[in-house]
């Protein structure tokens, strides 16, 4: 990957081809998380990708160019997504409560426990957790494309795993049974009055 | 990520949200396989908690939105078409965009029916020569093909070959205002012909090594200020014999060639400021201020008192545009400020 970046800072337009088209999936799916609006996503993909191009030589002073053009778009497409005004009130864009999930294979009550769990995550949180357990980014990594320092990063990982953790163990699941069992026993008590 | 020494004190909690604990989880090799599974065997009691860590970590899943193959196409076509016409108007004039754009749409329509043939004709049909001009009140900024930066001011044109060959002087053709930054190619104290830029005015000639110098010639007069470097006047008088310009140096060529000394390169710095939308004004007369907005703003300005021209401006006049300037003047003159078409008339209130 890297030397993909080497050849285009080089003017390579054929490894710029490839570039372009890897980036433009990978950004797609980055953003699509923050807005349905595919116009306004599409153009801000667009005006990042092409910058990498008219801005190319300047490539090699940059040390990890993927998460500076992350960085970027996630700038841009969060300032074009804020300048939408409901009411005269700006509106803030929120990382898709749907975004972070549980494995298919999950048993259905626990899926069904943890997504709700994980829809009760701040907009922060479950970027995070995206960008940590999805993209594969390190701390380091994330604190820059959020903007945000690398202690606060460490703080929101802990907290987004930490309540998920609670929804994930025994308890919960004892707690269901234990409802369910109650929920029974009282509609056989009211048939039997 | 680095291991720690005190994981033997970690919660379930602590486990899930340490980096190491994470890679080991979702991306394991030999490094980080060896070391947990050996520190598991020596804290047998972290089992449980590990365990749960590890089980919740592998069942994160997200969504995954994936874009149409055909639009990412596209985008990537229209983001190519965007970047030739960028690289195309880098050195096309204004006026001239509009044609330029029909014609290469007209073209890449040529190309796609009839192949690699008609490409190379349409390269080679390309002039040679570029011309640049401002309107008035514009300010361009222009890159030539070795790298040299020219501002060019209001009611300019600059012109030059659009391909410079190796071996041969860079030459370009000025009228008007322009401020110069010429890249120095020059290495050693020998010149060779294909490191002198030339500048060609109306009736001088300006030689240059790597400096940055502002070219104003207007109403038949020209100035040249040198702001960085070294440069050589040749007039194209014979009779006139060639000044060297030092940083600092004000050359008025108009009926006789005259040089000034400005006092401190400050004062140079100054001068070029137009190229930042500044206009630098010690001690100035209105007159010469009067001449600058004629000048670049190609508007007729007729003072309804004659003692106004003497007066005399100090200080900083932001360029933005010809409105807030003259509303400025009006308050620092006192003055009535009227637009009629193309000609505006100060009255003393």
């Amino acid at each position: 990957m890297n030397e993909l970046w080497k050849h285009v800072s080089e003017g390579n337009r054929d490894a710029y081809t490839k570039l372009y088209v890897e980036y433009y999936r990978k950004l797609y799916n980055y953003g699509r998380k923050f807005t349905d609006d595919i116009p306004v996503l599409e153009d801000t993909i667009q005006d990042t990708l092409i910058s990498i191009w008219t801005r190319r030589s300047q490539l090699n002073t940059i040390q990890n160019p993927g998460t500076y053009y992350y960085t970027a778009f996630r700038h841009a497409l969060i300032k074009k997504l804020s300048e939408i005004k409901i009411h005269h009130v700006p509106s803030n864009p929120q990382f898709s409560a749907d975004a972070v999930v549980m494995k298919r294979e999950a048993d259905k009550e626990l899926k069904d426990n943890m997504e709700a769990a994980m829809r009760m995550l701040t907009s922060r949180q479950r970027e995070a957790l995206y960008l940590r357990f999805y993209e594969e980014l390190s701390y380091e990594e994330i604190s820059q494309l959020m903007s945000i320092s690398l202690k606060a990063t460490y703080k929101i990982m802990a907290r987004a795993l930490a309540h998920l953790r609670e929804n994930f163990s025994g308890p919960l699941a004892l707690c269901i049974a234990l409802k369910e069992i109650i929920m029974a026993v009282s509609t056989l008590l009211v048939f039997h009055l | 990520m680095t291991q720690k020494n005190n994981y033997h004190t970690y919660s379930e909690d602590d486990f899930l949200a340490d980096p190491y604990f994470q890679d080991w989880v979702l991306k394991p090799n030999a490094e980080n396989e060896r070391f947990w599974t050996s520190w598991l065997m020596q804290n047998p009691s972290k089992q449980e908690a590990i365990e749960q860590a590890r089980k919740l970590l592998t069942m994160l899943a997200f969504s995954v939105h994936e874009p149409a193959e055909a639009r990412v196409r596209e985008s990537l076509s229209q983001a190519m078409e965007i970047i030739d016409q960028h690289e195309e108007e880098l050195s096309t004039p204004a006026r001239k965009i509009v044609l330029l754009k029909r014609w290469m749409a007209v073209a890449a329509l040529f190309v796609l029916v009839a192949g690699a043939g008609t490409v190379y004709y349409w390269y080679h049909q390309r002039p040679a020569v570029q011309l640049i001009s401002t309107a008035f009140g514009a300010i361009k900024k222009v890159t030539l093909p070795d790298s040299t930066y020219i501002v060019l001011n209001g009611n300019s044109t600059l012109t030059f070959n659009r391909r410079w060959t190796h071996g041969q002087p860079r030459e370009v053709w000025v009228d008007g205002e322009a401020y110069f930054n010429v890249r120095h190619i020059d290495t050693d104290s020998h010149i060779t012909p294909g490191e002198r830029f030339l500048v060609h005015l109306k009736d001088v000639t300006v030689e240059v090594l790597g400096t940055s110098f502002n070219i104003r010639q207007r109403r038949g007069n020209t100035e040249i200020m040198l702001q960085q470097g070294k440069i050589q006047l040749v007039f194209n008088d014979s009779q006139r014999s060639p000044i060297i310009m030092q940083p600092g140096d004000l050359v008025y060529v108009g009926d006789r060639a005259e040089q000034l000394k400005i006092d401190s390169t400050a004062s140079a710095d100054d001068y070029v400021k137009w190229t930042e939308k500044k206009l630098i004004l010690n001690n100035a007369s209105l007159d010469e201020v009067i001449h600058y907005i004629e000048d670049n703003y190609g508007r007729k300005i007729v003072l309804g008192d004659s003692s106004l021209s003497s007066r005399k401006i100090e200080g900083t006049l932001l360029l933005d545009n010809l409105n807030d300037i003259l509303f400025v003047l009006s308050k620092i003159l006192n003055v009535d400020v009227q637009q009629q078409d193309t000609t505006i008339y100060f009255r003393p209130k």
